[in-house]
Formats: C-alpha cells, sequence, structure tokens
C-alpha cells in the first residue's frame, strides 16, 4: 500500500491511502499511519478514494489511530470510499464510530466546527 | 451450467494476495459479477487470516484448499483445513459499541463474513474444518437452459407401456391410496413421488401395494410406537412432524422426522422390539406398510432396495451429527485454553525478533528473551532505534494474566513505540503513556515499565522507570544495581510524573534489564531465585556476547526451578556498549 500525507492547515492533514488493505497492506502502512496520526489534537483526514479492499485487519489500522487521535482531542475521520468499501465499513458498523464523508470539503468543514 | 476450480494455500499470511488474485481469476471465469466478488474476496480473506491465526497449535507447514464452484446461480467457494476445530458461525454476532472510545478493536472478521455473505455453513467431518460460502448471481449470458431445479421430474412422454414408466405426480393420485378424492390428494402424491423410499420406482410395482397401506391419522402428542413393542408395519410420515425420542417421550433429546421419512424399518429388519419413542409432534399423518408387503412384495425391487440403504444411511449420519454435537459441548474447556494460546500468540507477535537483535551493527551488541509462564502473563520487551545512535529499550510486565494482559500490553507496546519514535525523551513517554493507560482502564490493569534510550557514541543511558525493577549495570569489576527514579506503576493515576536518570557506559559495559519474574522464580519448594542469586549467575557468566550472557542467565534459572511449573513469564534484556 501507499502512504501520503499533505498538510491542510494547522494541525489538520489530509492522508492518502492508497491500494489493497488486506494483511499485507496494513502491515506496510501501520507504522506509517499510526505515527501521521499522531497530532495533539489533530484533524485527519484519510482519504479512501484509492483503497480498493478493506478487510477487518485494515478497520483494526483505522480503528486504532481514530480511538489514540480521540484520546488526544484530536479527531480522525474518512474521506470518500469507493461503494465497496463503504458497504464493509457499513456492515461492521465501523461507519457509526469513524464519520464517512463522501467528498473532502464536507469533510473539512466537518472536522473544522469544534 | 457447473465448473468447479481449487487451489492450495500454505498457512503463511504472503499467500493471502495469491489467494485473492487466483479467486479474482475464478470469479471472472465464472461470471460473478463485481460487487460478489468483492464481497467473496473479503470473506475468504477473514475466513482464512483466522484459520492461519489460530488454526493450528505448532508452526509446522499446514494445506489450506480453496475451492469455488459454481452451479447454475449458485457460486460458493469453499474453504477446507485440518487446523483445530473452529466454527466461525458458532460465536454471537458481536453489539456495534454505542462509541469510539468503547470499541473494542479486534473481532470484526467474523462479523464482515456474515454481513456481507449471508448463506455461510460450517461443518467439521474427517478432522477437517469446512467453510462454505453462498453467493447467488444472475445466470451468465449464453448458458444452457436450466434443468429444472428441486425435486419435480423432468416430464416423460405418455405412451401406451405403462410398465416401463416410473410413476408420476398425476399416476399415484389415481393409484387407489385412501381417500385419494381428498383435497390433499395432489399434495400426498407430491410426497409419494419425492419420497427418498419409493422414488424411481417403476409405478406398476407398487400400484396395487400402496392401495393396500392404511393410513393413519395422529394428534400432537400420540406415540406411534413405544421401546418394547414389537411392529409389524414400516411407516411413511405424510403430513406433519413426528419426533423420535431415544430415552423418554418428553425428553429435549430427539431425532426430527420430516414428512417423506419412512420410520419403523429398523425392527421390521431385524425383527426386534422396537427402541425408540416416535411422538407426533405436530397432528401428522403415516402411511403404514405390512412387514410381510414389504419384505415379499418391496424390497425385491432394486429401486426400493437401493433407497433403503440410502435412508438407513442417512439416519446413521443424523445420528453421528448429534453425538458429535455432544461432543463439542464437551469441547468448551478446549475453547478455553485456545483463548490462552491466543493471548499468547498475541503477546509473542508484538514482540521484536532477532537474536541477537541487531546482528549488523557493531556499536551495540543486544539479545532478549521472553519465556513464558504455563499461564499467559503480561510480560514484555521492546527495543529500536529511534535515531541512527539513539535506541530505545523497554521492558515491561503487565498485571493480571490471560486475553486481558495480553491486551493491555499491546496497548501498553503500542503507546511506547509511537511516543519514542517522536522523540520524547523517557520520562515523558511514561507520562503518555500512564495518561493512555488511565483511559478506558476499568479492569484497573496496571504494567511496569522500565524503558530509555541509549546514545551508541557517547555509551550515556537515560532511563526512566514506572515501578519496574532496578536494572544491573556490568563492568569487570561486578554488577551492581543503577538507582532508579521513583515512579508508580503505570495505569493507576492520571495525574502520575516520571522523571529520568542517566548514566554511562564505557565500552565492554553491560547492561541488564528484567522483570520480576527471574529473581522470583519458584523451585519446587516455592523458594525464590532471589536478587542475590542472580547477581551471583551474572558475575559467575563467562565474558562472551550478549546472547552468551542471556543463554547463562536463563540456563541458572533452569536449573533453580528444575521441573517446578513456572508461574510467571521470564523476561531478560541484556545490552552491551562496543561503541
Amino acid at each position: 500500500m501507499d502512504i501520503e500525507s499533505e498538510s491542510l492547515g494547522d494541525k489538520t492533514v489530509r492522508i492518502i491511502l492508497t491500494g489493497r488493505m488486506d494483511v499485507q497492506g496494513a502491515q506496510e502502512i501501520d507504522a506509517r499511519f499510526n505515527a501521521m496520526t499522531a497530532i495533539d489534537g489533530g484533524r485527519c483526514l484519510v482519504d479512501m478514494a484509492g483503497v480498493s479492499f478493506l478487510a477487518s485487519i485494515g478497520i483494526r489500522t483505522l480503528l486504532i489511530s481514530a480511538k489514540a487521535l480521540k484520546a488526544r482531542g484530536g479527531r480522525l475521520v474518512l474521506v470518500n470510499p469507493d461503494a465497496n468499501v463503504t458497504k464493509v465499513l457499513q456492515t461492521s458498523g465501523v461507519d457509526t464510530l469513524i464519520p464517512v464523508y463522501g467528498e473532502l470539503r464536507a469533510a473539512l468543514a466537518a472536522v473544522s466546527t469544534p | 451450467m457447473s465448473a468447479a476450480r481449487e487451489l492450495r494455500l500454505r498457512n503463511d499470511f504472503a499467500e493471502l494476495r495469491r489467494m485473492s488474485e487466483w479467486l479474482a481469476d475464478a470469479c471472472a471465469a465464472f461470471q460473478v459479477p463485481q460487487g460478489l466478488r468483492f464481497d467473496l474476496d473479503i470473506a475468504a480473506n477473514e475466513a482464512v487470516t483466522n484459520i492461519i491465526s489460530y488454526g493450528f497449535e505448532n508452526s509446522a507447514s499446514h494445506q489450506i484448499v480453496l475451492r469455488v464452484s459454481r452451479q447454475r446461480d449458485r457460486v460458493a467457494p469453499e474453504i477446507d483445513d485440518d487446523g483445530r476445530p473452529f466454527d466461525p458461525l458458532r460465536y454471537p454476532e458481536p453489539a456495534t459499541p454505542a462509541s469510539l472510545e468503547e470499541a473494542p478493536i479486534g473481532g470484526l472478521g467474523v462479523k464482515l463474513m456474515r454481513g456481507l455473505i449471508r448463506d455461510c455453513r460450517y461443518e467439521r467431518r474427517d478432522g477437517r474444518n469446512r467453510l462454505v460460502m453462498a453467493g447467488t448471481c444472475p445466470m451468465p449470458q449464453g448458458a444452457t437452459p436450466l434443468e429444472p431445479s428441486g425435486e419435480a421430474a423432468p416430464s416423460r412422454p405418455r405412451g401406451s407401456d405403462r410398465r416401463r414408466r416410473t410413476m408420476t405426480p398425476e399416476e399415484l393420485s389415481a393409484a387407489g391410496i385412501a381417500e385419494r378424492r381428498s383435497q390433499r390428494d395432489r399434495r400426498r402424491a407430491g410426497f409419494i413421488s419425492a419420497s427418498r423410499f419409493l422414488s424411481g420406482v417403476p409405478y406398476h410395482l407398487v400400484e396395487d401395494v400402496l392401495a393396500r397401506c392404511s393410513v393413519r391419522n395422529l394428534n400432537k402428542g400420540d406415540v406411534l410406537l413405544a421401546p418394547g413393542q414389537m411392529n409389524d408395519c414400516m411407516h411413511l410420515l405424510q403430513e406433519g412432524q413426528l419426533r423420535i425420542h431415544l430415552d423418554s417421550p418428553d425428553s429435549g433429546d430427539f431425532i426430527p422426522v420430516q414428512p417423506v421419512d419412512c420410520i419403523g424399518e429398523l425392527s421390521i429388519l431385524d425383527g426386534k422390539p422396537v427402541s425408540a419413542y416416535v411422538v407426533a409432534h405436530e397432528p401428522s399423518r403415516v402411511l403404514a406398510i405390512h412387514e410381510s408387503v414389504f419384505w415379499e412384495v418391496l424390497l425385491p425391487i432394486p429401486e426400493v432396495a437401493k433407497n433403503l440403504f440410502r435412508v438407513l444411511s442417512e439416519r446413521m449420519r443424523l445420528n453421528n451429527e448429534l453425538i458429535l454435537q455432544r461432543m463439542k459441548d464437551h469441547l468448551v474447556l478446549e475453547q478455553l485454553r485456545q483463548e490462552l494460546r491466543i493471548a499468547r500468540s498475541i503477546q509473542s507477535s508484538m514482540l521484536p525478533a532477532g537474536w541477537p537483535m541487531f546482528p549488523g551493527r557493531g556499536d551495540v551488541d543486544i539479545c532478549a528473551s521472553m519465556d513464558p509462564a504455563e499461564e499467559v502473563g503480561g510480560d514484555f520487551y521492546d527495543a529500536f532505534f529511534v535515531g541512527r545512535h539513539r535506541l530505545f529499550l523497554a521492558v515491561g510486565d503487565v498485571s493480571g494474566k490471560g486475553v486481558p494482559a495480553a491486551l493491555f500490553m499491546a496497548r501498553a507496546m503500542t503507546v511506547l513505540r509511537t511516543e519514542a519514535l517522536r522523540g520524547r525523551p523517557p520520562h515523558e513517554i511514561l507520562d503518555w503513556l500512564n495518561a493512555s493507560l488511565c483511559e478506558n482502564n476499568d479492569a484497573s490493569m496496571f504494567v511496569t515499565i522500565l524503558c530509555g534510550l541509549f546514545d551508541t557514541r557517547s555509551g550515556r543511558f537515560t532511563y526512566s522507570n514506572a515501578g519496574h525493577n532496578p536494572p544491573y549495570a556490568g563492568r569487570a569489576g561486578g554488577y551492581y544495581e543503577l538507582p532508579v527514579p521513583r515512579g508508580p506503576l503505570a495505569g493507576i493515576d492520571p495525574d502520575a510524573r516520571f522523571s529520568s536518570a542517566e548514566c554511562r557506559l564505557a565500552r565492554g559495559d553491560t547492561l541488564v534489564l528484567y522483570t520480576d519474574g527471574v529473581p522470583e522464580a519458584m523451585d519446587a519448594a516455592q523458594r525464590p531465585l532471589s536478587e542475590g542469586r542472580l547477581v551471583s549467575l551474572l558475575q559467575a557468566a563467562p565474558r562472551g556476547s550478549a546472547r552468551d550472557l542471556v543463554e547463562a542467565i536463563r540456563a541458572g534459572v533452569a536449573g533453580h526451578v528444575q521441573s517446578a511449573a513456572r508461574s510467571d513469564d521470564i523476561t531478560l534484556m541484556v545490552l552491551r556498549h562496543r561503541g
């Protein structure tokens, strides 16, 4: 998997994930994803558009960082997952724990309001 | 349309990608639509991940077989493995937690699998687990016309030679069966044609027989047969439901008898009294075929004999399954053991590998070991470079045992790794760790940790302590305990603050970190090894590599413990400065 990040201003970062988030994919990005989202009071917009596959091991990666970030007073949201990945988020119930937005602007607006 | 493919996988996570690629090819060949392909891919990934993670007791190579078949509109991947019995469908579906803070991190794989593929089935047979996950998809373009599915027989030409034909429902309804004019005739005829017992039997051979059979109507609770009774009829259930009870007519253990099943054939066959109760569970209707008719007219018909054998085999199989179910209930204990194994594997999979750990480095020699207790404790160690010459070290011990301890340990290690990589000094790392562990810690678990940063150029060791045993520093003159800054256990008091201390190691000096499992290792008479003895072991050890020293101490501890059961994990980390 590929992982890139782009700063969107004060403590706000867009993290772009690309590839299959299966056992191998999650292993490839786990440590970097953890480190990138470890921002006190940070806002992380995780761009899922390039993620073609999401298994429970990948959900685990997302949940760990989302929880850690929330504990640090920050927020993590998911942006623009494709139809298949959306189905996985819904079936696992993760969409009720981590907010999911259809596009970046809406996500940005949502995390910017306190 | 019917086709099948098969793939053999090793129990190695690296095989998952190969599996997904193969599955994509198979689905494409079987013209499975995209949405279902994705669902099957997820389900197969989850199922095989589970098998690789928990299925095998040893690390030997095992084979997992994936078969995909398509029949008509049904595509059904099937996963077959020889691991320990594991039925993923047996676990209750976890509820979705109300908030992110309460959400558990794991357990989603099975939920996903069941959520995406509604038709999952599991069976254990011949020492293998078999999981079938079926989906339906539209018939592909250009497929051959379907055969009728289900029981309906293909239509046959109606010739004048009735003798060569098998029965059709229409003919049966005219076969002189009792009450043939009733509204139920057609349904009953359907029952006869679907009956495994009489299916495929040439019509003219049973025409008279069926007309001679008597029909018996039963009310709910009526006992058709009872143990000890002599029985001279075989019964075919036409409508309703009967139950076979082996011990008493109202016991909870029963074998259901559905319409088209036959009963009483055993007592006809061996001439012995009935061996069980047969009770009507609802109003039922039974066709009684007398023994003499059975032997003289029916059994000589090859199709009847064949059907009888089939009925008997199925009955036997059902009994086997009931027995198996009882055995499964006895496996609860085994499952608890498996939980411990899972906890053990969580624990050991978190620890860094390498023996010694950074064999390529000339400036530091470091080696660590964790020998698990019988029950799962929560010892851990970690070591990694946070800069070219800055090595982070930690040894810790989580309170409690079992899965909760293993998970708490995983939490602690994750925070340590994250905060250390951010370049914080040791006492700040412990501040963060403590704050993080205090949250959502309803079980009041805690951890003791000694962690530090070692500069491989200067030999400076900066360390902080959360309620852990002080490390030893060794030099040519002997080993001495390093003074440790005061620090409480982590995970209890959210306001606790930690501080750092430092020392400098000269070239050739040794640092020994350990958990209390070492000095407290008990022999058969419950005498601990003690700190004094540990120092003697260190001093007596030959001057070799870090690994030699770890092995010498382990041998010393093993010599003390002998055959006594280990009650706690035993963890050691040795660093030798070579800078």
